[in-house]
């Protein structure tokens, strides 16, 4: 048997190591492009402010944009931006929950068994509000939300009262919530980025009443 | 002719001419009495008014809360006089922005959404046995002059896509843009439009809504 000579040992050992190379290199690829896929993949209401801040931001007399029409936010005062009481208060002690029905476009808040409101809302339209059991993980007086691209871009200041819910598979960094809505007014309809939108009027009632971590639950099928 | 023939001769004619004052006196007063007999007849004649039966006002707040449209009826059995007015919570008072008088067969209505996002403009819709039509109300002081209060937007729409029939106006999707659903000749779903209520247009969607 002929022995084979040093260099080309060497060169077979570099050539395992070029392929072995070649498939780790692959193997990381795939893997990154995978992570990053399924991050994109993760819902987020509104593209842009999921991203930058889900923070209180009180922002007046800045026109926000919608349709490619300016918007004037409503202006909010310093003192009506601290944590309200909490109304609705009573001395039961049974638990309050928010219930959102996509098939009715409509919300319900309950304490026990007893009705404290119910409201028409609009569900997502261009994403898909999430059905589930949610808890709120923040109640925010205002924020800026903002997202789309090109004619769909949206960018909208002092978006009032809002409800930030998540869970387990609705992270809250996707920036799902309940809030009041000035710049349309086509309730009953889905019309939303995938939050639920309510009239200002509605959205401040159901704020107030509704305790730190309330539950909330959506079900139903929006209409298409 | 002597004396006494003389004064008999001119009692005569005294008391002839009294008696002919009299009659004169009472074919007068009797023609009188007729022809304001007549008149009573014919007045009475003409068609009585039913009283206006006043409806209760109707009225929808805007999503903030800060303005209502409020809209009264005055109808009788040949007429429906509607009347809407615009009102501010903080200001407690109304202004009247538009009447409009029609038959009553038809009927106006407030929708839910009436009111655009900005609080300038309401829209309503007035209703037939045939077809709805819809008008938008300028509700603002310093608002540009238009014709929008007489603009028929469902003729309108029939005028430029004959093809489809206007079946409601949702709402607002922006402070300019109302939303309207269509069917198409045959009565399926035809596509969303957008009404610019600035340029009196309307813009085709993609997505219905």
């Amino acid at each position: 048997m002929e022995k084979k000579s040093l260099p080309e040992k060497n060169l077979q050992y570099r050539l395992v190591n070029y392929f072995a190379l070649t498939i780790l290199s692959f193997l990381i690829i795939s893997l990154l492009y995978g992570l990053l896929s399924l991050k994109a993949a993760l819902p987020c209401a509104n593209s842009i402010s999921c991203s930058d801040s889900l923070q209180l931001k009180v922002e007046n007399n800045i026109p926000g944009v919608f349709n490619q029409h300016k918007i004037m936010p409503p202006v909010i005062l310093s003192e009506d931006s601290s944590q309200p009481v909490v109304l609705g208060e009573t001395s039961s002690s049974a638990e309050k929950h928010i219930y959102v029905n996509l098939t009715k476009q409509k919300v319900y808040a309950f304490q026990g068994n007893s009705l404290f409101m119910q409201a028409v809302i609009s569900s997502g339209k261009w994403n898909r509000t999430p059905t589930g059991d949610f808890t709120v993980w923040t109640k925010i007086r205002a924020t800026r939300m903002s997202g789309g691209s090109g004619a769909d871009y949206y960018n909208l200041p002092n978006v009032p009262y809002v409800l930030f819910f998540s869970n387990n598979e609705i992270p809250a960094s996707s920036g799902y919530s309940l809030h009041g809505t000035y710049w349309h007014n086509n309730f009953g309809h889905p019309m939303s980025h995938g939050c639920v939108n309510m009239k200002t009027t509605d959205a401040k009632k159901l704020f107030d009443w509704a305790d730190n971590k309330i539950k909330v639950t959506i079900y139903g099928n929006a209409p298409v | 002719m002597n004396g006494s023939k003389l004064k008999l001769t001119t009692l005569i004619f005294i008391m002839l001419a009294v008696f002919l004052s009299f009659l004169s006196y009472r074919y007068l007063t009797n023609r009188v009495r007729r022809e304001s007999a007549i008149l009573n007849v014919a007045a009475l004649s003409v068609a009585t008014p039913t009283p206006a039966e006043i409806f209760l006002p109707v009225s929808v707040d805007s999503p903030d809360g800060s303005r209502t449209l409020v809209m009264k009826l005055q109808k009788n059995n040949t007429v429906a006089a509607y009347s809407f007015f615009a009102s501010e919570k903080s200001r407690d008072r109304e202004k009247l922005i538009a009447a409009k008088t029609v038959s009553p067969s038809r009927s106006f209505s407030i929708p839910d959404n009436t009111w655009s996002p900005d609080n300038k403009y309401a829209f309503i819709k007035e209703s037939s046995p045939v077809t709805d039509s819809y008008f938008v109300l300028p509700a603002s002081d310093s608002l540009p002059q238009t014709d929008l209060l007489n603009t028929d937007i469902q003729a309108l729409f029939s005028q430029k896509y004959p093809q489809y029939n206007l079946t409601e106006i949702t709402g607002w999707a922006d402070p300019y843009l109302l939303i309207l659903n269509t069917t198409g000749a045959g009565g399926e779903r035809g596509p969303s439009f957008w009404f610019d209520i600035t340029s009196l247009t309307f813009i085709q969607l993609d997505t219905r809504f």
